[in-house]
């Protein structure tokens, strides 16, 4: 194995993990494990497999697997035989990922076992693809399958490909406002630099034992692969159901001795339940990163008093950025803070709050939040019309273009030098963590034949998080609340699913004839849906 | 209340209102296929405190008693028993 001094790909990451320290852990899950050592020979062994099927570099390769080892050793194969990866949500409906294998043209897929009736499925709709990996040969699909045992003895050397930092490693498929979701493209560069900026400026080290809590598919989690990696730490992946069920993530992270723990307030706000915290030994968890939507006060207040050795910090930055900037919370916030901040910049990063016109705003002043940074997309795969929008060149200095990303999301320069988060611009929400456009679910709800109106709109449930809430006008008689939540279901990431389909005759309007959101929304407060 | 009811009435709502017209049967493991998603199980819990008046203590909102519609109706009915018998 080459002593590599200068890591520019991702996968550099772990072989240096592995030439340094051979055989720390780099992953664990469950009962299982595996040392940066195996990881790297393992990836190597894949990256290998997929040559040898004819992968050519610059393909794209689905990962539609379950948290777990495996998708560790997918994540970085694909990337060394100079791939794109591109994770898919193994619990989204069948339409939907059959919509992102063909809008990037997918050929190969590394997959679960679990994921067989999927496959199927794919395998009815007609859906070509060339082969599938990790799953057993029975013959049961109309595709090339190559399980782990074919790929196992293959060569651990890593392939020699030309690969460049500018090169894309993966891409991230979010909501997408016009109904069909969209991909955001991330080089070697821009994921290299938020592993670096994020390990230096939280001093991860070999000794750290970092959470992951989001699957692949959710940008959280390129901090616990990647940053952990570039220190050399142990990532521990957290099952999926412990996710669900706070009273068993709280045992998870004292059992684990987890030192660092990157989630979404919704996690925090449950762990900080009576009863579930409290009396175990949480000492050696140094670190509490939270992000994807803001964090109530109050629940802030209760974790950080049942979690006294942690230092929290409020992290801030949409999936086409990765982290812009981060607040650290160094004492416990007062009853009377509003909000908390997103706070500073990290270091290499210029961010503006500017006007339509692009000027920036004076400070206190509401604008939007653009961006300048190495960990920046390269932008959205194959949307030009939307790429259009999400940059903005200017060109200040003797013609050389400085390329901004626009975030959609309005924000405020605060006289401490901190900034504040003040809302999208669009109709984008985070509902538990979860990025939705509300625009996708509306356009959804009203493909069904029997809607002949739709709004879609999100407000407080009461504890400071949002929630989604769909009305509808029906076209005729024969559709019901349950058919029109099913329909939704078989599009839709269930997150992005409201509980129920109000169904009504006519809709509040404003003066124009345009349906009046914000006036649903008050009579839904006022009626006391959430109480 | 009977656990048969007490599951009846789970799988009801399951079905019924969370999938809005769902198949699951009383032994599939709907938190771990992914059938039931995190804001299923608070929905889930909101039933179960107004439907059957138990309040599930957070301690007690561990995967294993929530695995399966059986093993929450038979932790129910426990819980239902230990609070009829104070």
């Amino acid at each position: 194995m080459s002593n590599r001094s200068h890591a520019y790909l991702l996968p550099h990451l772990i072989e240096q993990a592995a030439s340094a320290r051979p055989d720390a852990d780099a992953l664990r899950f469950r009962d299982g494990s595996l040392t940066y050592s195996e990881l790297y020979g393992r990836a190597c062994a894949l990256a290998n497999g997929l040559l040898e099927d004819g992968m050519q570099a610059g393909d794209r390769v689905g990962i539609l697997l379950h948290k777990g080892l495996e998708s560790a050793v997918a994540l970085y194969g694909v990337m060394l035989a100079g791939g794109t990866d591109v994770p898919l949500d193994p619990f989204a409906p069948t339409a939907r990922i059959e919509f992102v294998l063909r809008d990037c043209g997918i050929q190969r897929l590394v997959a679960a076992e679990r994921t067989a009736t999927t496959l199927l499925t794919l395998a009815e709709a007609g859906l070509e693809l060339h082969t599938v990996f990790g799953v057993p040969d029975n013959g049961a699909l109309p595709y090339r399958v190559v399980p782990w045992s074919a790929v196992e003895p293959l060569s651990q050397t890593a392939p020699a490909i030309a690969t460049t930092e500018q090169d894309l490693c993966y891409i991230l498929y979010t909501s997408g406002s016009t109904g069909s979701p969209k991909g955001i493209m991330h080089t070697h560069r821009s994921a290299l630099s938020w592993a670096e900026v994020a390990a230096a400026t939280y001093e991860l080290g070999p000794h750290d034992v970092v959470s992951n809590y989001a699957p692949l598919h959710f940008d959280l989690s390129t901090l616990d692969y990647f940053a952990g990696a570039r220190a050399g730490a142990t990532t521990t992946i957290i099952p999926e159901e412990v996710t669900k069920f706070p009273a068993s993530l709280a045992g998870f992270l004292a059992d684990e001795g987890l030192t660092v723990f990157y989630t979404v307030p919704m996690a925090l706000i449950h762990l900080a339940q009576p009863g579930l915290l409290e009396g175990r030994d949480l000492d050696r968890l140094r670190l509490v990163l939270f992000g994807g939507e803001p964090m109530p006060i109050k629940h802030l207040r209760r974790i950080m008093e049942l979690m006294p050795t942690a230092r929290f910090v409020n992290v801030y930055g949409p999936t086409e950025t990765n982290g812009v900037t981060h607040h650290p919370v160094d004492a416990i916030p007062s009853v009377e803070t509003e909000a908390l901040p997103i706070g500073r910049p990290y270091p290499n990063v210029d961010a503006l709050i500017v006007d339509a016109g692009f000027e920036p705003v004076p400070n206190g002043e509401p604008g939007e939040l653009v961006v300048r940074t190495p960990t920046m997309m390269r932008g959205y795969w194959g949307r030009d019309d939307l790429n259009e929008h999400a940059f903005h060149t200017r060109t200040p200095f003797g013609g050389r273009p400085d390329v901004y990303h626009r975030t959609g999301d309005l924000a405020a320069m605060q006289s401490d030098g901190t900034i504040r988060f003040l809302g999208r611009k669009d109709r984008q929400i985070k509902s538990r963590g979860n990025r939705v456009e509300l625009d996708e679910v509306e356009a959804v709800l009203i493909s069904h034949p029997l809607v002949r109106e739709a709004a879609v709109y999100a407000m407080s449930d009461g504890e400071g998080l949002l929630e989604i809430r769909a009305e509808a006008i029906p076209a005729g008689s024969g559709v019901d609340s349950g058919e029109l939540i099913r329909h939704l279901r078989a599009a839709l990431p269930a997150y992005a699913v409201p509980s129920q389909i109000v169904l009504r005759d006519s809709f509040p309007r404003t003066s124009t004839g345009k349906i009046d959101r914000l006036a649903m929304e008050a009579e839904a407060l006022a009626s006391g849906v959430n109480r | 209340m009977s656990v048969e009811t007490i599951q009846a009435q789970l799988l009801q709502f399951v079905n019924h209102e969370i999938l809005g017209g769902g198949t699951v049967g009383p032994d599939d493991e709907v938190v771990l296929d992914g059938t039931v998603d995190s804001l299923g199980v608070a929905r889930l819990l909101g039933f179960i405190e107004t439907e059957f008046s138990i309040r599930v203590p957070p301690e007690d909102v561990t995967i294993e008693n929530f695995r399966t519609i059986a093993t929450m109706a038979g932790f129910l009915y426990q819980e239902d028993g230990t609070e009829t018998a104070q």
